[in-house]
């Protein structure tokens, strides 16, 4: 199959599951960083350890590999800063932006042309600042299984139980305080 | 509000659409491609920009992901057509509540976060598809602590906009 029909197919399944998940509803990411409305934590959470868990077991299988990032610590640490409170400014992300225009809302066009910016800004600075995102203090393609020393399976039944275990916890607790 | 999917549901089905997408091709992410959609661009108004500029050459290709991101756009109108959506809007409930009815300063709160969002996400490698869901479904060290950056500071930014306690 063409990769990049491949690639739009995958992508409109992937917007389905924004607008569903309400992603893409400024009320709900405010929500979220204000600590009143934890959908989209709880989501991702749960998504990303059923995520690990299967495809942890299909690299088991040798069917996929594991497509490592590398962890270049001012890079994903500032990087992380900046992106959240532009998040929290925005109430949109790179993907959900999308979502927000083609529902109809405004503000997210320009979102998405702020973001443009943003890109053409960073091409032009790269130069100067790639040493200091990049290459110092980058800690290489590290995972939990990896820092760990142990099997990427297990490292990821491990992360799901975690995970299953804070939110069944957490979803008590928040039921058993409302009165 | 039109008929949102529970966590749960919403949850197991991003799940699987990870495991899915990974397994197909490559483990999602969206952030490069304005990077690359800015590239394209720069060639038709400047090609001594485009040329001389290392990033903007490293990300000049038209490819999967690029594809993706053009999906996510139809897959939000199909869902939202389908869920019968509400149409055009300017300004957001909570924000509107707190900052007021000027969509100049709505439309300026969302291009300064625009701006943020993807010169941040360029800075850390991926954004909350390429670190957070796809890096962090791939245990990755670096994503994870990409994404508890991304919520802390947006949990203090949102106390700064918002001016409440944190609960």
């Amino acid at each position: 199959m063409n990769i990049l029909i491949l690639g739009l197919g995958t992508g409109i399944i992937f917007g389905i599951i924004i607008q569903k998940i309400g992603a893409s509803d400024y009320d709900t990411i405010l929500g979220a960083f204000r600590l009143k409305d934890l959908k989209i934590p709880k989501v991702v959470l749960l998504a990303i350890s059923i995520g690990s868990v299967g495809i942890a077991m299909l690299n088991r299988f040798g069917v996929t590999p594991l497509y490592l990032l590398p962890f270049p610590v001012f890079g994903i640490v500032i990087g992380g800063i900046i992106f959240g409170s532009g998040m929290a400014l925005s109430g949109y992300c790179p993907g959900s932006t999308l979502v927000a225009i083609s529902e109809g809302k405004i503000d997210a066009i320009f979102c998405l042309l702020g973001g443009l910016t943003g890109a053409l800004f960073y091409a032009l600075i790269y130069p100067y600042i790639r040493f200091y995102t990049e290459e110092l203090l980058n800690l290489g393609k590290i995972s939990i299984s990896s820092l760990l020393g142990i099997n990427h399976l297990y490292a990821s039944l491990i992360f799901v139980a975690l995970i299953l275990a804070s939110l069944y916890f957490f979803d008590r607790t928040k039921d058993a305080s409302k009165k | 509000m039109q008929n949102r999917w529970s966590w749960i549901k919403g949850g197991i089905i991003l799940g699987i659409f990870i495991i899915l997408a990974t397994w197909s091709y490559r483990p999602v992410g969206v952030s490069s491609s304005y990077s690359t959609a800015v590239s394209l661009i720069s060639v038709l108004i400047s090609e001594d920009l485009f040329g001389s500029n290392p990033y903007l050459l490293k990300y000049s290709e038209w490819g999967w992901q690029e594809m993706l991101v053009i999906g996510i756009f139809f897959g939000g109108l199909i869902s939202c057509r389908v869920s019968g959506g509400h149409g055009i809007s300017t300004i957001p409930d909570s924000w509107g509540k707190r900052f007021g009815a000027s969509s100049a300063l709505r439309f300026l709160h969302a291009f300064l976060g625009g701006f943020l969002i993807i010169f941040g996400a360029r800075m850390a490698g991926g954004c909350t598809s390429g670190h957070i869901i796809s890096g962090g479904s791939l245990l990755i060290v670096g994503s994870l602590v990409f994404g508890l950056m991304v919520y802390i500071s947006g949990i203090i930014m949102a106390k700064i906009l918002y001016n409440e306690g944190i609960r």
